[in-house]
């Protein structure tokens, strides 16, 4: 594969890189588009042609920012509808209805042939995709509406740092039923003050606590409810720094946690337990400044991004489809992504 | 017209300028070969993070300026596009040649006859890296220009405290200026031998309040405006950015041009890569990530990641060869396809690609860069290896060592603070050749100015070529490390000194002042006086911290020097002031006092203690008799006593010779 | 600014001490000012921008690490403090700011001892002072309490009420003034803007304020020295304990001396009696918290071996100690500080073990999980040792020891004997400390800004800055005191066994 090939790709990966593109719902829709644009004006013939082009794009993404799960998986995802629209195209399957015996007996003969041309796939394609789009452009908003399902009135509720949808949801509750939260500030990023003051507006009783009172706090806490950046194929997460403190808090006084998921934060990859191999490390400043003079010269001083919060930590996804224990990740993802294509 | 301009900048791409030359050899024998530019900085050449750092920092398009190796520059960006290095994305690169310079000035004296600047402009001298957003700056550059027609210039300054290592000693930076960020005063302390910094009163008298900054570093970065170019071109002798910024200073009225500067703060950083400290601290930076998002593991200004970053800041590649019984401490990065076998500690080092390294090797704080083999049991440590090196088994590299490229080096060779080369320099004499691929170079005095003085050596000594730890070099700023090690770091909590030691402190300054610019010693005794008043000290403590002045001045004013000799000639100086305070019998108590305090905590004074005696009773300042009893009173466990002794012995033999004469 | 100050009475009063506390203003000072008209409030005011003005060719030195919390905060005071503004050159600062103390310290000693023979001589007026003050107290009380409601988080009311009643009766202490020697008057203002921190530093203060105070102390007529020295330590702890709550280490230290006081033989000149004082503190200091922190350390010592990556939570003087010493016996080891927000006491930890030349790595808390496999023991301080085992200590000090939990790391919390309590306790809501919130919303580490700096324009908002935490039992693996390594539970055995009690 060209470089040249991979133009929107790379520009991509040079718009996250340079932070043009920041929140994981941004990324989401551009990688939408990116692959909209590819079906559209790509050079492509069969469905087999197409899925080198975007496993092309896949690996490099996943070479250049490893960390950023958020565009693989969604065309991991495409990756499965492309599959789906062929076999359904050459009625290979019976309406690509998805039984359980299905799924499994369709794993078995992997072999499969994507080579011949299927005309009609293209506009297919891109009709699936639009209501991709839309489903995750609403995709915010479905798990807003089951707040009320989770929140209960005089509740107290415990949120760490900031994330959009965490706050939707909140705010949507807000509107009928009266509880307070507790946001974790989240140094040394301090997120959780933004989250504080936009909560507050919604007229929400709002408490800001530093990073070490979260167990002091806890034994009052009814629920945690926290975003996270990717869930792992385990059932685990990949959160931000200091989650793992607050779910092993929870766990102790037996409060559920709950993790707002887009279905394009779920990941087909596990990773190992090991921090070292798939955190980052951001720059130690907002930790100890530059300027704090010779001591500098002697002390390593990191500043962690990420936290593995295991899945038994974990008491219930709640994605755009509804609630679901971390046990039934592996279900989900069957339905999002197609075996073949976790390894890539 | 300049309006116009300024309008037509909104629209206008964002320029950096980078002068990739570095006009110096301070590089040696590594750069005669690669240029600065291609300096591998943790695996990377050193472009590849300047043009990154650009272009994350909004940058649009970029103007490289070489004068040597142009060839190699341009090819190596030409590959880098072709392997569509991050910055190739978002920005242009235009390599310009001109051969012809000889400096930094000449470069941009070359780029404003070129006329391609059309606008406000990032300039940046040679060996930058960094991580800062640029825009933010510009844009407040912009609103400086609005207001001031004639700012020229936005300095990017970094704070960093004192000692710490990312701050170069050459250009230890003394800063005045205003409350909005215009700059009064702009001296790089580090090579100059002043002691004192002198501000013009009508700095301070003009403003309605000043600033003056001892905590930052210079990243070599500015924000010029467009004037900045004909402003080099109308003054020929401005060859460097600081002459600039010091020219523009003095004649500000002449020129009308203002400059002013900026705080990076948080999480930006930015260096430049001058020598080969800065080279050794900015590198253990990156390694501690100060320079995020340009970080190892990250891929610099490529998309593919090749390192792997452990705990202990250790940065590994995919496919490093490391046997169990190896290990790697701390603050390492090993390239790709290297190997390191048994037994083999790393720690504080960067270990380039596909180098091969033996057993029971150490390498400390080295820098070791691609493709050399380092057999078994070598020792490494503070040195540089070039590339494609061999270095057979038993050699020990120490002490600040440079290898350039391809030097080979035979069994058991021991080299200390030594530049090596390959090739056979032309005007070499052959004393100096280790083996056909190895010649020792002259080793050349860190600083340019080249002075025989005892305190330039302490200085280059200091600033040896590499940081090697305090403890091997013996730093003249004892007296700043308390002995209680917990204060050690706390600068800023020195006790609040009592009145006596600042009038004591004032009394120095005054005789140091006095003795330099050869001031009548009766002004001194009004100046002194008057301090007297102003902390209400006893008649007897002014006694005391007279002479305690003087004897201490010999380590301010003749730094390594002879004690005894300095302080023969400041005693003559200073004559009439002793003889002013000296007068009766109490005073020359104080004075001795002064004195064997003085040598209590001081080595130098206490051996020539009976010459500085025998000086003062030679001149009428002290009594025999004050003497005598004196030291009748002094601990005779002292060595101090022991030192005195001699002198008294003969004093009283000396009495007793009169007194028998006498009769 | 002075209209407001004429409609809201309180409001501004209760704004003025927060200012002070900000400024570190000296406390006697500040009493002065509000014992005066508002007039001269207002006036202290411009006269601290005059100063300000003056003083605007400020030399920015480079910043340190944190200089130590104590001495930049009494410095910032003293150059406030400055009366003459024409002096206000650098030099002349320290001279005439030495100047102005002496002479409000004179001020207040006078004071003192003028209150001291009242007291004494007849202790009704006092008490109707204090009548009569809770009186006027009340129809404030709840005015203010509106004004402030909003900020506060309701689980904590209970506290929070502690620090308004705190606030108002500081200002009736100023009023009648009655019997605090001026020593608490510095000490309670640095217990107050937390210049003095730690219990055992607090501990220390405390018990060398008691020995000036026996210096000082003259055995008023027809009173028996130890009756009335006990009364006025009494009155001055009461006094300290409205400042900033007391810690377990200084109620045990006031019990144990108050214990000596009563048993002491009174057949002695009152010369004797003030020797004998004296040497009892002295003996307290010596014995209950040097070396115990000694015994502890060699205790600890033992479990420190070669090559050990241990990690501590904030500053606590025994763990540096412990930590030092242990590196002084050429103990090879890493130490991994971990600190928190507002205090960031772990960067003083860093400074201290750093210019002993221990290797240090440093993170925030919430990386806590990030480091904890590579530790093999953590070593945390405590505030105070709970009946039922539980141990109180700085916020955090419990999250730590979770997660080291989670990881099965030995957790070993090091506590003086004189540090426990009989209290038991289960959460860190009854009995806890709310510290400044304004602390919550400056951001120390960088220079980012926060929206949180405009906290108080959103009614519904309230930063929580809680002091401590209870650690339960079961997250500790042992307790180091200078008695014996013992499981946590074991702490009633030693509070039983506790000699005095």
């Amino acid at each position: 594969m060209l470089e040249t090939e991979l133009v929107d790709v790379i520009n991509l990966i040079s718009d996250i890189r340079h932070g043009k593109v920041y929140t994981s719902y941004d990324v989401a829709i551009h990688t939408e588009q990116l692959i909209e644009k590819l079906i559209s004006e790509g050079q492509w013939n069969t469905a087999e042609d197409l899925m080198v082009l975007i496993k092309a794009r896949i690996n490099r993404i996943m070479s250049a920012l490893p960390q950023e799960s958020t565009p693989v998986n969604i065309m991991r995802h495409i990756l499965k509808i492309i599959r789906e629209l062929y076999d359904t195209g050459f009625k290979y399957k019976s309406e690509g209805q998805q039984s359980l015996h299905h799924l499994i007996t369709s794993n078995v003969d992997n072999a499969e042939d994507y080579s011949k041309p299927l005309p009609s796939l293209r506009s297919s394609l891109l009709d699936h995709l639009a209501e991709y789009k839309t489903g995750l452009e609403l995709s915010t908003d479905n798990i807003a509406t089951q707040a009320l399902e989770h929140i209960h009135a005089d509740e107290i509720i415990l949120t760490v740092g900031k994330s959009n949808t965490v706050e939707k949801f909140l705010k949507h509750a807000a509107e009928k039923r009266k509880f307070q939260v507790i946001v974790v500030e989240a140094a040394p990023l301090y997120h959780g003050h933004e989250m504080a003051i936009n909560l507050t507006k919604s007229n929400i009783q709002t408490t800001v606590i530093p990073d070490s009172a979260v167990f002091a706090m806890m034994s009052r806490v009814n629920k945690v409810i926290i975003g996270t950046h990717t869930v792992m194929a385990n059932g685990g997460l990949r959160a931000a720094c200091g989650v793992h403190m607050v779910a092993l808090a929870a766990k102790r006084y037996s409060v559920p946690i709950m993790v707002l998921a887009h279905m394009y934060k779920l990941s087909p990859l596990h990773l190992c337990y090991e921090q070292d191999a798939f955190n980052i490390c951001a720059s130690p400043a907002d930790v100890l400044p530059y300027s704090s003079g010779p001591i500098i010269n002697k002390v390593h001083v990191y500043n962690p991004v990420f936290d593995y919060v295991p899945p038994d930590l974990v008491t219930l996804f709640i994605s755009h489809q509804g609630g679901n224990a971390p046990s039934y990740v592996y279900r989900l993802l069957s339905e999002l992504y197609d075996p073949n294509d976790n390894e890539i | 017209m300049s309006k116009l301009n300024k309008d037509v900048s909104q629209k206008d791409v964002v320029q950096a300028v980078v002068v990739a030359e570095y006009f110096g050899n301070e590089f040696a024998p590594i750069t005669n070969d690669t240029p600065l530019a291609l300096l591998p900085l943790l695996n990377v050449p050193l472009i590849e993070y300047t043009l990154e750092f650009l272009s994350l920092g909004g940058i649009e398009e970029t103007f490289l300026f070489c004068c040597s190796n142009v060839d190699t520059i341009k090819q190596h960006i030409k590959k880098s596009i072709e392997k569509s290095a991050g910055w190739s994305l978002t920005m242009q690169v235009r390599v310009i040649v001109s051969e012809s310079c000889r400096s930094f000035g000449d470069c941009l004296r070359d780029l404003d006859a070129k006329g391609l600047i059309r606008s406000d402009f990032v300039l940046l001298e040679p060996g930058i890296v960094g991580n800062i957003k640029l825009l933010p700056i510009l844009k407040k550059h912009v609103d400086i220009c609005k207001a001031d027609k004639g700012a020229a210039m936005t300095l990017v300054l970094q704070e960093a405290g004192v000692g710490q290592k990312g701050r170069c000693l050459y250009e230890e930076l003394l800063l005045v200026a205003t409350t909005n960020y215009r700059v009064l005063l702009h001296q790089k302390l580090g090579v100059s031998k002043k002691r004192k910094i002198e501000v013009p009163l009508e700095m301070i008298m003009d403003n309605s309040s000043v600033n003056i900054y001892h905590n930052l570093k210079d990243t070599h970065l500015a924000i010029c405006s467009a004037s900045v170019l004909p402003l080099f071109s109308d003054n020929f002798d401005f060859q460097t950015k600081d002459d600039f910024v010091r020219g523009l200073l003095m004649n500000e009225e002449i020129l009308g041009s203002t400059i002013y500067w900026h705080r990076i703060s948080g999480s930006e950083y930015a260096a430049a890569v001058t020598n080969w400290r800065m080279y050794q601290s900015i590198s253990r930076d990156i390694l501690h990530r100060w320079l995020y998002p340009l970080v190892p593991d990250m891929g610099i200004s490529s998309q593919h990641r090749n390192y792997v970053h452990l705990q202990n800041n250790i940065y590994r590649s995919k496919d490093v060869h490391l046997t169990q019984n190896s290990s790697l401490i701390e603050d390492v990065i090993i390239g790709s396809g290297t190997s390191v076998a048994d037994k083999t500690n790393v720690s504080r080092s960067i270990i380039g690609e596909s180098v091969k390294i033996g057993k029971n090797v150490v390498i400390e704080d080295s820098y070791v860069f691609s493709n050399t083999v380092i057999k078994d049991h070598c020792d490494i440590k503070h040195s540089v290896i070039g590339h494609d090196c061999v270095i057979e088994p038993q050699c020990k590299i120490t002490q600040a060592c440079i290898l350039g490229d391809g030097v080979k080096l035979h069994k058991k060779t021991v080299i200390e603070n030594e530049l090596i080369q390959s090739q056979k320099p032309k005007d070499e004499l052959l004393t100096n050749k280790l083996n056909e691929k190895a010649y020792k170079l002259k080793i050349q005095n860190c600083s340019t100015e080249i002075s025989d003085s005892e305190e330039d050596g302490l200085l280059s000594r200091k600033l040896l070529r590499l940081h090697i730890h305090e403890e091997d070099v013996p730093s003249d700023d004892e007296s700043f490390k308390s002995t209680d090690s917990e204060d050690e770091l706390s600068y800023t909590t020195s006790p609040v000194p009592d009145d006596t030691n600042l009038f004591l402190n004032e009394v120095i300054d005054s005789l140091a002042r006095g003795f330099e610019d050869k001031l009548q010693c009766d002004n001194l005794i009004l100046e002194i006086n008057s301090s007297r008043y102003a902390y209400n000290v006893t008649v007897k403590e002014v006694n005391f911290n007279v002479v305690k002045a003087i004897l201490t001045l010999p380590f301010q004013l003749f730094v390594g020097q002879a004690y005894l000799q300095s302080l023969r000639l400041l005693l003559v100086y200073f004559s009439p002031i002793l003889t002013n305070y000296l007068r009766n019998v109490s005073a020359m108590g104080d004075c001795l006092q002064a004195i064997e305090e003085f040598a209590s905590t001081n080595n130098e004074l206490n051996e020539c203690v009976a010459a500085v005696l025998n000086w003062f009773y030679d001149k009428d300042y002290l009594s025999e008799e004050v003497i005598l009893d004196w030291f009748s009173s002094i601990d005779s466990n002292t060595r101090f006593y022991a030192r005195v002794q001699p002198f008294t012995n003969w004093l009283q033999q000396a009495e007793e010779a009169s007194s028998s004469g006498d009769e | 600014m002075k209209v407001a100050a004429e409609k809201k009475d309180i409001k501004v009063e209760t704004k003025h001490i927060q200012k002070s506390k900000n400024e570190g203003c000296e406390l006697s000072k500040s009493q002065q000012t509000r014992v005066t008209s508002k007039k001269s409030n207002s006036e202290l005011n411009t006269h601290f921008i005059t100063n300000k003005e003056k003083l605007n060719t400020n030399i920015q030195a480079p910043s340190s690490i944190l200089p130590f919390i104590e001495r930049t905060k009494l410095e910032e005071s003293k150059v406030k403090v400055v009366k003459e503004p024409e002096k206000a050159c650098i030099e002349g600062l320290s001279k005439a700011e030495i100047k102005a103390q002496r002479r409000a310290i004179q001020d207040a000693q006078r004071n003192a001892k003028i209150n001291q023979k009242s007291i004494v001589n007849d202790k009704q007026p006092e008490k109707s002072i204090k009548k009569v003050e809770n009186k006027k107290a009340i129809p404030l009380k709840t005015e203010v309490f509106k004004t402030l409601d909003k900020h506060r988080v309701s689980l904590f009311n209970h506290l929070y009420f502690e620090e308004f009643e705190k606030l108002q009766s500081l200002k009736n202490f100023t009023i009648c003034n009655n019997g605090v020697h001026p020593v608490f008057f510095k000490l309670g203002e640095e217990y107050r803007s937390k210049s003095i921190l730690g219990s055992n530093a607090r501990c220390l203060a405390l018990l060398s304020a008691f020995k000036t105070l026996v210096i000082d102390f003259k055995t008023p007529p027809n009173q028996e020295f130890y009756r009335s020295l006990e009364l006025t330590i009494g009155v001055c702890v009461s006094y300290l304990n409205k400042c900033r709550p007391l810690a377990v280490s200084m109620t045990n230290a006031v019990r144990t001396i108050k214990l000596l006081l009563t048993q002491s033989d009174i057949n002695e000149t009152d010369i004797e009696k003030k020797k004998n004082v004296l040497e009892r503190i002295d003996r307290y200091i010596q014995d209950d918290i040097d070396t115990a922190g000694e015994a502890i350390s060699l205790r600890v010592q033992e479990k420190v071996s070669n090559g050990d990556v241990i990690l501590t939570y904030g500053y606590s003087s025994l763990i540096k100690r412990i930590l030092v010493d242990a590196h002084k016996r050429e103990k090879r080891f890493k130490v991994i500080v971990l600190d928190s927000r507002p205090l960031l006491e772990g960067k003083e930890m860093l400074r201290r073990l750093v210019c002993n030349d221990i290797p240090c790595s440093y993170l925030l808390i919430n990386a806590a999980s990030f480091v904890m496999s590579r530790v093999t023991k953590v070593l945390l301080g405590a505030h105070a040792l709970l009946a039922n085992g539980y141990v109180m200590s700085r916020t955090g000090t419990a999250q730590v020891a979770l997660v080291a939990n989670a990881y099965k790391k030995p957790v070993l919390v090091c506590c003086e004997n004189y540090k426990f309590c009989e209290r038991a306790q289960t959460d860190s809501f009854v009995y806890n400390e709310i510290g400044d919130c304004e602390a919550l919303a400056t951001i120390n580490t960088s220079e980012r800004s926060t929206e949180l700096v405009n906290w108080k324009n959103y009614k519904k908002l309230a930063p929580l800055n809680l002091m401590y935490d209870v650690t339960p039992s079961d997250l500790v693996t042992a307790v180091v005191t200078e008695i014996a390594v013992l499981p946590c539970t074991s702490v009633p055995v030693i509070l039983r066994i506790r000699p005095g009690e």
